[in-house]
């Protein structure tokens, strides 16, 4: 496996994790959605290396918004993994004994070109486990769940990415949103410029810093 | 009376294999590597390299004692290929092939080998081996998944 440089741990309780399902799974899990029970926050974990004892996750924080997208197939893998809020990354090495510790999460420097997802794989429902409850929570977001807040951080923290929706989508917005009103929305672009050109925590630190640095 | 080749994990997991499965005679085609070794027929709960991926209890229904194989070769090879797109990271396709093979052997199953899964509508079935059968002695050929250039053949 890659090794990895890290900077920080997060600890996630499990007793407040719950899994609401898999967006993809082929014989186990591939791209699980998790929520945190006390703040809703949702977390994907997505497998990406493993060697002979351990399988590799790496763990990001999404919006409900962007998991729609990627049901509905207008953003495919690749934008959904570039859309974690922060483009903060953190992984996990777990082996195949199940265990009932937390997860303890190092949050990742620099992330390697190679963990990014290819851009053509996309949603399939059939590989999809307990979509019906992964939907179900996420309809559950627009009737109190903070879009805005969401989006306005998005756009101040990832000045790397250029979301463009369209007309229809931007007024979606405006009104309650709504599952159905996503799957009528099918022309909302992503685009991304090199996210990764640069060091993760330099990027962290010029958020906090409030400078925004530039890139090609 | 034949005694499945894992009888005693089978007695863990309820009505498996259920009374829907049948022993026939049937040829059927299995990814192997292409130096095929006995390795290539071990079902994914006895392989503990790579781990499996356990997120949760949950997950460890899917552990499975039976071996899968495909009742034409075309299916065989469509199922592979669907799977090796699916995997969104180069390195993780490479360890597919690697996982996996990059083969597909045709191979004669007998009444006397073990029971056999009703074929879902992607062409799979899974197979419970009864004790002492060689598959190695039933492959009746192997067939190329990736060409030369190590591009996947089209179907």
């Amino acid at each position: 496996m890659i090794q990895l440089k890290t900077y920080e741990t997060l600890i996630l309780q499990k007793e407040f994790l719950n899994r609401i399902g898999d967006l993809i799974n082929i014989e186990g899990p591939i791209l699980s959605l998790f929520q945190d029970l006390r703040n809703k926050d949702l977390y994907l974990f997505d497998w990406a290396d493993s060697d002979k004892n351990f399988n590799r996750w790496l763990v990001y924080k999404v919006s409900p918004d962007s998991i729609k997208k990627f049901i509905n197939n207008i953003i495919s893998y690749k934008e959904l993994f570039l859309s974690s809020l922060n483009l903060t990354y953190y992984f996990i090495d777990i082996d195949s004994n199940y265990s009932d510790c937390n997860y303890t999460l190092n949050k990742i420097e620099s992330l390697p070109d190679a963990y990014i997802p290819m851009n053509e794989n996309r949603f399939d429902k059939n590989d999809a486990r307990n979509i019906d409850q992964i939907i179900l929570t996420l309809s559950n977001f627009s009737k109190d769940y903070p879009f805005s807040l969401i989006k306005q951080n998005v756009l101040k923290n990832q000045p790397n990415i250029v979301k463009e929706p369209a007309n229809e989508l931007k007024k979606t917005h405006q009104k309650k949103y709504t599952f159905e009103t996503i799957q009528k929305s099918n022309d909302a672009r992503i685009v991304t410029r090199n996210p990764f050109s640069i060091n993760l925590r330099e990027r962290e630190n010029a958020y906090e810093n409030k400078r925004v640095p530039e890139y090609a | 009376m034949p005694v499945f080749k894992y009888a005693q994990e089978l007695t863990k997991i309820p009505n498996c294999p259920n009374k829907n499965c049948n022993a026939k005679d049937l040829e059927a085609y299995r990814w192997i590597h292409k130096e095929v070794s006995e390795k290539d027929f071990v079902p994914l709960s006895i392989i503990d390299s790579p781990p499996q991926r356990i997120l949760d209890k949950s997950d460890i229904l899917y552990i499975s004692y039976g071996l899968s194989f495909f009742i034409t070769k075309d299916l065989a090879q469509k199922k592979y290929i669907d799977e090796y797109n699916k995997r969104a990271r180069q390195h993780l396709k490479e360890q597919f092939k690697s996982d996996k093979g990059e083969s597909i052997a045709l191979i004669s199953l007998t009444i006397s080998d073990g029971v056999a899964s009703e074929p879902v509508s992607n062409g799979h079935f899974t197979f419970w081996e009864y004790s002492g059968v060689n598959f190695l002695d039933k492959i009746k050929g192997i067939f190329d998944i990736f060409d030369i250039d190590d591009s996947i053949e089209n179907i």
